[in-house]
């Protein structure tokens, strides 16, 4: 589907919400005793279907973009 | 296409969230705010009180987990055994050792010389027992899940999201990208060793992608440089053939385990790659960039 993509053909439009100011810094909890709770996280779906690592490469879903195009993600080293 | 982001900080990195859907963007987001929060209060090497210090602290006895703590422990040793060890979880103390005991904007930029040693390490060690939720870290070392727990936590959310809204989601969790649901033209991603450094722009239809490097996260000891990716065989940071490694896979989980092991490989990277049939594209010592079949070419060339 992402093939083929040049500049010019998508008009791509970014609506940035920034956080400012974001905290991790909730109150840490002892959870050793908890069990999967996903209640507001947006995670229902701990433990299954997790992502496996032994996966050979499916190279068919990265091609290439224009250097002209906006990005909304990056890959960068951290 | 029209993507909807939301950008923010957490865990020293940049967080990005690309929706399909305008109108769930906001409580997506406040979705994996929540996430991010859960997994740091879990995983977090540099919290006292998180579950896996809790069990760390408690080596050489099993300890009762939270389930997301025992998936992430599971995608850790997965991985471990996917590259024989090159990406191994049982580090915790090696990172210590090298200075990386907090966070790393705190790590005191110069320090005496560190002396590295793998004693100790061995991921065939640690014990889990997943669906009792119970972890025994070995007697001697102790975990570090920062190899894993961006890629599975993005991966996570980026499933969880479109179960939840029914959007097309992208989640960037300090450069390890998973996507989720359709996005009718791609997504594209720049790849580059840092965030605005010269690099290229590629387009995901699925899957994932990450990218390791050791050129950032770096500090000195001894007046030598240090860095956060560690070859497992010596306990030292990795100094091979290449600097940055990005790596296209079914899912940032995957992507991440091949980017970090391609860095600890160093001459063998190219032919595991190869054998994986894993698009990459790497980065060497000295600044050339290589890439392995599938790994998309350049369209013209980025500003450098």
């Amino acid at each position: 589907m992402a093939s083929g993509i040049t500049a010019g053909v998508i008009a791509l439009t970014v609506t940035l919400v920034t956080a400012v100011g974001h905290s991790s810094a909730a109150t840490p909890t002892n959870s050793t005793s908890s069990t999967s709770d996903d209640s507001g996280s947006g995670s229902s779906d701990s433990g299954s279907g997790s992502s496996s690592s032994s996966d050979d490469g499916s190279n068919t879903g990265i091609s290439s973009g224009s250097q002209m195009q906006a990005p909304v993600g990056g890959s960068n080293g951290s | 296409m029209t993507a909807h982001v939301y950008v923010t900080r957490a865990w020293s990195c940049t967080i990005r969230l690309a929706v399909t859907d305008a109108a769930v963007l906001a409580d997506a987001a406040a979705d994996l705010d929540a996430l991010l929060d859960r997994v740091d209060r879990l995983a977090s090497r540099f919290r006292p009180d998180s579950s896996l210090s809790i069990a760390n602290a408690k080596a050489g006895r099993p300890v009762p987990i939270p389930r997301m703590l025992s998936d992430l422990v599971k995608a850790a040793l997965d991985t471990a055994a996917y590259t024989a060890g090159a990406v191994d979880p049982t580090v915790g103390l090696v990172m210590h050792r090298i200075g990386y005991d907090r966070d790393i904007a705190e790590i005191p930029r110069h320090g005496p010389a560190v002396v590295a040693s793998a004693a100790g390490l061995g991921w065939q060690d640690v014990r889990l027992h997943h669906e009792a939720g119970l972890l025994t870290v070995p007697l001697g070392t102790a975990l570090d899940l920062g190899a894993t727990a961006k890629a599975y936590t993005a991966d996570h959310a980026a499933r969880a999201l479109y179960r939840r809204y029914g959007t097309g989601a992208l989640v960037e969790l300090g450069g390890d990208i998973a996507t989720a649901g359709l996005s009718a033209s791609g997504w594209p991603v720049r790849v580059a060793e840092h965030e605005g450094g010269p690099g290229q722009v590629v387009v995901l239809s699925h899957g994932g992608l990450a990218t390791s490097t050791t050129v950032l996260r770096r500090w000195r000891r001894g007046g030598k440089n240090v860095h956060h990716i560690v070859d497992p065989r010596t306990g030292a940071p990795v100094g091979g053939r290449w600097r940055t490694a990005s790596v296209y896979a079914t899912s940032a989980l995957a992507a991440n385990s091949a980017s970090t092991a391609a860095l600890v490989l160093g001459e063998h990277a190219v032919d595991w790659l190869g054998e994986r049939r894993l698009a990459a594209r790497l980065v060497g010592v000295d600044g050339e960039v290589h890439t392995t079949p599938g790994w998309p070419a350049v369209t013209h060339t980025a500003a450098a």
